[in-house]
């Protein structure tokens, strides 16, 4: 049974007591253009870690966050990423200065991120459902 | 800067106005790191100086700056470089590694360049003193002298072909490596290698390699030239644990340089249990040479996290260098010391403030 990330997402942040009350739905968006539908909650883990460089079933994927601090990108990381902001200063830099990758880049707000993966065929991004429109595609979760 | 160095350097400057107006692709990040440190004997001797150039007058040389910029040239290619400035070569700005990788897939990748050695869990990140809990990384197991210790610091100019696998859990990774190694006094030609890599619920992580290369040498010293035409080979094991407070990780290295006396073994073990921000740590290390010198020596030390990309460390070590000089040569030293130190045990203690950007 497939169900949207923002779904799963919105149960698991109801367990987090300390985020509850504000409580969103966040969504992980691609360009219209882009075939793909769904993704893997492992795939979208090693994309955002750079271990994947790739969609799944081939294309560069270029991977954009939410500027640190927001509740959006707080959301993402406890649910999706599962790495505290210590452990993950701790793994980029391991990775940053052996030249293994960077970390996404960061796109400020939602508006800022639903424009850029409008535009960018390659993009992958996360934005609250509320910011959604008919400029980026919505991906489930398999 | 060698070579191959400013050629990267130059293949960079020109790439970068390209790049930068090439939308996404040609997306260009800048980081760094600083190392503020400070560090001191005690016990040594007048004129007796550790690895480094530490000393009973106490040192600032293990302080350093490094600047690294990654680009993504397209799909398939990107570029990595590093230039470092350290205490100890007085600040002169130089390539540490400077690499072009082809991502065939997310399952291979060929990296060519200049690349860190790739051997041990610390070693291709060893200047960025943020990422691991001491002052320095383990002595014994890695330093800057290639013929003793067995990692070098150094980058080899080569080729590296990088083969993973991602599992639901864990993660595998096959380096094959190889290339020229330079080391000051000569070089380490026909180098060739194999990392095999194993990472389980990024909490546990094995490393297991084999290098071998053959040594030209043109020194006056007589315990490299007698290394000269001979065979190094050497073997690693790391292991390394990090869990949401204890941390532990251990390697031990065997190699064989050609000449009996030389041959040796080192290795170290640390565990770490973190108490919120505060880290403490204890270490034991050895570096045993068949010829009856080497060291061993025990860390004590403590690691606080400031913010997310600050750290604070103490450290305090005590060092007991082996009963021979070096290849019994009063030149070629005692332990990691220049020559024999008055104590049997030697303390070396320092502080140090770590920074990434």
């Amino acid at each position: 049974m497939k169900t949207t990330v923002s779904t799963l997402m919105l149960m698991a942040i109801l367990a987090f007591s300390a985020v509850s009350a504000h409580a969103e739905e966040v969504v992980l968006i691609v360009n219209p253009a882009n075939p793909l539908t769904e993704m893997t909650l492992k795939e979208v883990k090693n994309i955002y870690l750079g271990k994947s460089k790739f969609f799944p079933g081939g294309g560069k994927v270029i991977p954009a966050d939410q500027p640190e601090k927001t509740l959006v990108r707080k959301i993402f990381y406890e649910v999706m990423i599962d790495k505290s902001p210590s452990k993950l200063k701790a793994y980029w830099s391991k990775r940053i200065f052996t030249g293994k990758g960077t970390p996404p880049r960061v796109v400020k707000g939602d508006e800022a991120m639903r424009a850029w993966v409008a535009e960018q065929p390659m993009a992958l991004g996360y934005v609250l459902r509320k910011s959604v429109d008919d400029s980026v595609k919505v991906l489930n979760l398999k | 800067m060698n070579k191959l160095g400013r050629f990267c350097m130059a293949t960079l400057c020109v790439a970068v106005p390209f790049t930068a107006s090439a939308g996404e692709i040609g997306d260009i990040q800048w980081h760094g790191f600083l190392t503020g440190a400070y560090m001191a004997t005690s016990g040594a001797g007048e004129d007796v100086h550790y690895s480094g150039d530490i000393s009973d007058k106490g040192t600032t040389k293990d302080s350093r700056l490094g600047l690294t910029v990654t680009t993504q040239v397209d799909e398939k290619w990107r570029f990595a470089a590093q230039m470092k400035a350290k205490g100890v070569e007085d600040y002169s700005m130089e390539m540490d590694w400077a690499y072009a990788t082809y991502d065939y897939s997310d399952g291979f990748a060929v990296n060519v360049g200049e690349i860190k050695y790739p051997v041990g869990l610390y070693n291709e990140y060893i200047e960025v003193g943020y990422t691991y809990p001491w002052i320095r990384a383990p002595e014994t197991f890695y330093n800057q002298n290639v013929f003793g210790p067995n990692i070098t610091r150094i980058s080899y100019s080569g080729l590296g072909l990088e083969f993973s696998s991602i599992g639901d859990e864990s993660e595998t990774e096959l380096n094959i490596f190889g290339g020229l190694l330079d080391v000051g006094d000569g070089h380490v030609n026909q180098l060739i290698g194999a990392k095999l890599g194993f990472t389980w619920a990024d909490m546990l992580r094995l490393q297991l390699s084999a290098v071998t290369g053959l040594m030209e040498l043109d020194s006056d010293s007589p315990r490299l030239s007698m290394m000269d035409g001979e065979r190094h080979t050497s073997y690693t094991l790391g292991i390394g644990l990090d869990m949401e407070s204890f941390v532990f990780s251990t390697e031990i290295s065997s190699a064989t340089m050609g000449v009996d006396e030389m041959d040796s073994t080192s290795g170290y073990a640390m565990m770490g249990y973190r108490f919120g921000d505060f880290m403490p740590h204890v270490t034991y290390g050895h570096w045993d040479v068949k010829g009856g010198w080497g060291q061993k020596d025990i860390t004590i030390g403590l690691r606080t996290e400031l913010t997310s990309n600050t750290a604070l460390k103490i450290d305090a070590k005590q060092v007991t260098p082996g009963d021979k000089y070096n290849n019994n040569d009063p030149s070629a030293g005692y332990g990691l010391f220049n020559t024999k130190p008055e104590e049997d045990k030697v303390l070396i203690y320092g502080v140090a403030l770590e920074l990434v950007f």
